[in-house]
């Protein structure tokens, strides 16, 4: 005690250990008290909010831990959360979500309602990705759950990866917020739905490839063509009753003012994709084509990069927007009514000027009828309005003052396209 | 004076009081306020820090031997000189407050589902209370030891960001004009001066080759990276910057495409904790040698645990709460902060010659 007395710095820490250690005791360990979410399904039903947590438990384990479905409704989405942590008897972490899956009448009202609670929580979630679903979200969220990793890693993979670079960018939370106060106020969302298939036989998916080894127990992915129109890939369960596939064709979900404005056709998408520096893969069909080296052949190239600038002037008042694409192609595929093997090597090693006028005019045509489609629409999912408003400031709000059509900007801009066409190996 | 703290201490000390507090709340206070254009003001004001730094060196050359509080002395006189390092000591307490507050709300964000204050409080208060009791040099290779882990931190956070960075957001620049937003970003005056805690090394800092141009290129590269860090923090986050009040580790866990490099938020939280608690460290120092040498050596401990417990209390008075202590702080202590973090070296400046001419009187008395 006399040593304690004099060495303070010791008793002091004794001291805070008594006080401390049986604190400490006493608290359960933090995986019996909460659930990691990695994902969460919300479905406008009726008046209310379907709110589903897809959830791991933390536990010791050397295997993969099982993801499981829990949901609730309420009148806001916090209370149903609310519901369901009473229901789990645990405390939901949000800190490992990565996507947010809601269902088209979840965004027929006032979209901000559905993100506000997420985007004041403690955690950071503004990169929690959000995808559309046509009818069911939670049916998504619960499909998803046989992929073999999960929804944000099978669509991260369809975005990002080098070889699917075709499905669209991905928008999260924070990008919806900054469109949200930005000027053009209009967000593309990706939308993936579900196929239900009643019956069949074979426990795993019907795509080329079944493979094996994944986390579930359920079967894994099969991918067959992805982008391109119509394309899906899908994955199904393992009942034999009725089987959900996922389809993920590449839609777009336009969001302006806090609302669906409508929903784009995969060919519309992929159309408005030209425009998107991020996506750096497409495919483009030039049919009918006849030239000194193929007769009446469909071709079918590959876009495997591109790149998009923009420059905005105005010129007698009238706004002007040039958009200037750089696509890098190679063939994919020829089926020509006269294919033999000079038709491949003349393709292979050389481009005439009027296949790339061809391939150029297609391009233009495409990027033309999307501009239709979001001129007609009124929404700027291509942030020209802002590329006004940084780049001509004075001259925009000058051009406001006079024309009192803010809201509709967009239709008076004329656009300009340039397209530049390298070709790959 | 025994030498005590060596150039790159010295450096270090000043990085992590430059940077420490700036990094986390700030950016989205003032992209709530001034827009985009924030980081234009912020850069401004660090420069305005590092001149008031240079007037400080230039005074440290003169007077390398001499304390912070002997140059007053003689300059002014002893009484003036008090009020001076008394008007210090209230500077260096209303930082240790903001960074008592700060580090509280960090940790309570970031760590903690919920912090009870208690826990939080007397493990730091204590840790800091001997940290303050011991000689400078045990403070400065405390934060020599710690602060490249912090620069290392900091760094990486500016690199992720700068790869995601869009700074076309950053246009068009001063879109409301240049001189409007300077009357609400002087009322965040509280933020900046922290060249200040040189004070403390006046005196006690080992003069090696090239001295001065290693410290000031070192300070202007920080200071640069600082308003870099606010510049891309806009372009990163856009419109939606205000939402992001913990700017630091923010800034990692943007990127959906990064997710796996987002996890490392984890380590950037920690290593920011610690600078905070560095930060605090510092300023604790530079109260409490602010403080001694207003009232003398004589109850050092007193001084030190009253120091503490006026920091607790204020804490306490505003519930720890960090939005009430910002409003506070704008409200009435931005006036106090600008004239000292400015009108202190100003005036050491203009006085200077008086030194030189008080040193002569001084020889002409001593020969007579």
């Amino acid at each position: 005690m006399k040593y304690l007395w004099k060495n303070k710095t010791l008793l002091i820490i004794l001291i805070f250990a008594f006080w401390l250690v049986p604190q400490a005791i006493s608290i359960p360990e933090q995986s019996r008290t909460e659930t990691i979410v990695t994902g969460v399904a919300i479905d406008k039903v009726e008046n209310d909010y379907e709110v589903t947590l897809q959830y791991i438990v933390p536990h010791a384990s050397t295997s993969s831990q099982s993801l499981n479905l829990s949901s609730d409704k309420g009148k806001t989405i916090d209370e149903a959360i609310s519901k369901v942590n009473a229901k789990l008897g645990k405390f939901s972490g949000f800190a490992h979500c990565r996507v947010l899956v809601f269902n088209e009448k979840a965004c027929e009202e006032n979209f901000t309602k559905l993100l506000d609670s997420f985007l004041r929580k403690k955690t950071n979630t503004n990169n929690i990705i959000l995808i559309n679903t046509k009818d069911s979200a939670k049916d998504l969220l619960g499909a998803s759950d046989n992929l073999d990793s999960n929804l944000y890693s099978y669509l991260n993979n369809n975005a990002h990866s080098d070889e699917l670079k075709n499905q669209g960018d991905l928008k999260s939370i924070g990008d919806y917020y900054v469109s949200y106060l930005g000027p053009s106020k209009t967000l593309a969302v990706n939308v993936v739905d579900i196929e239900k298939e009643s019956g069949g036989d074979s426990p795993s998916g019907s795509g080329d490839n079944s493979g094996g080894g994944g986390s579930n127990s359920s079967s894994n992915s099969s991918q067959g063509d992805n982008g391109g129109s119509g394309g899906s890939q899908s994955n199904s369960s393992q009942s034999s009753e009725e089987k959900k596939q996922i389809k993920n064709e590449g839609k777009l979900l336009i969001i302006k003012n806090q609302k669906k404005l409508l929903t784009l056709s995969a060919e519309d998408s992929k159309n408005l994709n030209l425009f998107n520096q991020n996506v750096k893969k497409s495919n483009l069909q030039i049919k009918d084509f006849s030239d000194e080296n193929l007769v009446n052949a469909d071709i079918t190239f590959d876009i495997y990069d591109k790149s998009v600038k923009t420059k905005v002037y105005f010129r007698n008042n009238e706004p002007y927007c040039d958009i200037y694409l750089k696509i890098h192609l190679r063939t994919s595929e020829v089926f020509s009514n006269s294919l033999d093997k000079t038709d491949y090597e003349v393709l292979q090693q050389k481009y005439t000027d009027k296949l790339f006028d061809e391939i150029r005019r297609e391009i233009i045509n495409r990027m033309q009828s999307a501009e239709r489609n979001f001129k007609d629409n009124n929404y700027d999912v291509i942030n020209c309005e802002e590329a006004f408003y940084k780049f001509k400031n004075g001259e925009y709000k000058k051009y406001l003052k006079l024309n009192n059509n803010k809201e509709e900007f967009i239709k008076y801009v004329h656009f300009n396209y340039y397209v530049d066409i390298a070709k790959g190996a | 004076m025994k030498k005590l703290v060596s150039q790159r201490q010295l450096i270090l000390i000043l990085i992590i009081s430059l940077v420490a507090l700036k990094v986390l709340l700030l950016p989205s206070l003032l992209a709530k306020e001034i827009g985009r254009d924030a980081y234009i003001y912020v850069l401004i004001a660090l420069l305005f820090d590092f001149f008031m730094l240079l007037i400080f060196l230039f005074l440290f050359n003169k007077n390398p031997d001499l304390s912070f509080y002997q140059i007053l002395e003689k300059m002014f006189g002893c009484m003036i000189a008090r009020i001076m390092m008394f008007a210090l000591f209230l500077f260096f307490l209303m930082k240790c407050w903001g960074a008592f507050v700060t580090n509280y709300s960090y940790l309570n964000e970031n760590l903690y589902t919920s912090l009870k204050w208690y826990t939080y409080c007397f493990p730091i208060l204590i840790i800091v209370f001997f940290i303050a009791r011991l000689k400078v040099n045990a403070l400065a290779r405390l934060v020599e030891f710690f602060a490249p882990i912090v620069i290392i931190g900091f760094l990486v956070s500016l690199l992720v960001g700068i790869r995601k960075a869009d700074y076309t957001n950053l246009l068009p620049i001063l879109e409301n004009g240049f001189f409007g937003n300077f009357s609400i970003f002087f009322k965040y005056s509280f933020w900046f001066g922290d060249y200040l805690i040189f004070i403390v090394f006046f005196g006690n800092t080992k003069v090696e080759k090239k001295f001065n141009i290693t410290i000031s290129t070192t300070i202007l590269i920080a200071i640069v990276l600082i308003a870099l860090f606010f510049a891309t923090i806009f372009s990163v986050f856009s419109y939606n910057s205000v939402s992001h009040t913990n700017s630091i580790s923010d800034i990692l866990q943007v990127l959906p495409s990064t997710a796996d490099i987002g996890s490392f938020d984890w380590v950037l939280i920690l290593v920011w904790d610690m600078a905070l608690f560095l930060y605090f460290a510092i300023y604790i120092l530079g109260a409490f040698y602010s403080f001694r040498q207003t009232f003398g050596k004589k109850y050092d401990l007193i001084t030190t645990s009253a120091i503490l417990i006026v920091v607790l209390i204020l804490a306490i008075i505003v519930n720890f709460d960090i939005e009430l202590s910002i409003s506070l702080a704008k409200k009435y202590f931005w006036i106090f902060s600008l004239s000292i973090e400015y009108g202190i070296p100003i005036l050491l400046f203009l006085f200077s010659p008086m030194i030189k001419r008080r040193d002569k009187a001084d020889e002409i008395f001593m020969e007579k």
